[in-house]
């Protein structure tokens, strides 16, 4: 299942892994997304935000941490499409610690939609996949860029 | 009562010897009597000193049973009542355990209960309101949700103040106080999906174009 990342993910879940209190955010992410089928991405407590149910849906999944439950977590605001089995991720915030927030606003997930939709049309998204448990870019190369 | 039986009880003792002295004169005849009387004049003596003897008896009884017969019931419960056997340690040990595994099944069951309720939350956001009836429904369903997670807040309020310093299902309220915190979330997010992001213009301008 290929996974998309944007440079806006890239550079959330760098900040968040400098603090010790969010450092477990790559592990986290592979466990939900890296390692689970398409479908157990969508069904497994995902809320849809908006887009085609059964095509494009644009969704909000809460990551349970291993410390603590889901509602001090993490929050993943990702893109699926369904047919082609892609997965983009687009923005990831804690629950709860210092670099925490709350749901995040109407506004911010137009401007998500926004940078879905610019991403897709100018070829933006990088494609990354998992090597020796951590996240690495998609290449040719023996020894693959590490994203975080 | 007590007193009735026991007067009753004198009746009957009267009534058997005037029978038995009638069933002895009756086997006489009359002139045998009067000849038998005028013999012996001491059998009427005896005759009134019986009846008089069984009648202050029955009256004297009367008062001399009661007490002695409340007495005797008295001394009667005294000498059968042993004392109630407490409880041993170990007994109390062990009712103390039960009553806490019981509870933690109750808040094992009850937070499985609110999984599912949050898991049909995630399902509610799959669907899409078509109609006012729709619309009155999840609006329905916000506000009942949100009482619910009050009165379920309070509980563990209550569960937290009298069992966290004891050290009792700390494991237990805290996954319930986790649930309790992801339906809050899940309520917020309904309200917001529903309610903000999906009636909002440019966002579903911005869904149709892709």
């Amino acid at each position: 299942m290929p996974v998309f990342l944007t440079e806006e993910f890239v550079s959330e879940v760098s900040l968040l892994l400098k603090d010790t209190s969010h450092n477990d955010c790559e592990k986290e992410i592979i466990k939900s997304i890296f390692n689970s089928s398409l479908e157990e991405v969508r069904l497994n407590g995902c809320k849809r935000l908006g887009g085609d149910p059964n095509k494009s849906p644009f969704l909000r999944k809460r990551i349970e941490t291993e410390n603590a439950g889901k509602s001090s977590g993490y929050r993943l605001y990702f893109w699926l499409l369904i047919e082609e089995e892609n997965i983009y991720l687009l923005f990831i915030h804690p629950k709860t610690g210092r670099r925490s927030s709350t749901n995040i606003t109407t506004e911010k997930q137009k401007e998500l939609v926004k940078t879905f939709t610019n991403h897709r049309k100018n070829n933006l998204f990088k494609e990354v996949e998992v090597q020796n448990g951590r996240i690495v870019y998609c290449s040719e190369k023996k020894t693959k860029d590490l994203v975080f | 009562m007590y007193k009735n039986t026991t007067f009753s009880f004198f009746l009957q003792v009267f009534y058997y010897i005037c029978l038995r002295d009638c069933e002895f004169f009756h086997s006489l005849t009359l002139a045998t009597i009067l000849k038998r009387v005028k013999k012996n004049k001491r059998n009427i003596f005896y005759l009134v000193f019986l009846f008089r003897f069984v009648y202050n008896k029955f009256f004297k009884k009367k008062m001399v049973n009661t007490i002695s017969n409340i007495g005797t019931e008295i001394s009667l419960i005294i000498s059968k009542t042993s004392s109630v056997s407490t409880i041993s340690e170990q007994e109390r040990i062990n009712n103390f355990l039960d009553s806490i595994n019981k509870l933690k099944v109750s808040l094992n069951n009850r937070v499985e209960k609110l999984k599912q309720i949050d898991s049909l939350f995630a399902q509610l956001t799959w669907v899409d309101i078509k109609s006012k009836e729709d619309e009155e429904l999840i609006k329905k369903i916000i506000i009942d949700s949100k009482k619910f997670h009050s009165k379920l807040l309070r509980n563990y309020v209550n569960l937290k103040n009298s069992l966290w310093q004891s050290n009792i299902c700390r494991e237990e309220i805290t996954c319930y106080k986790n649930i309790l915190d992801d339906i809050e979330d899940s309520v917020f997010e309904i309200e917001q999906i529903f309610f903000s992001l999906r009636t909002d213009e440019e966002f579903n301008n911005l869904l149709k174009s892709i």
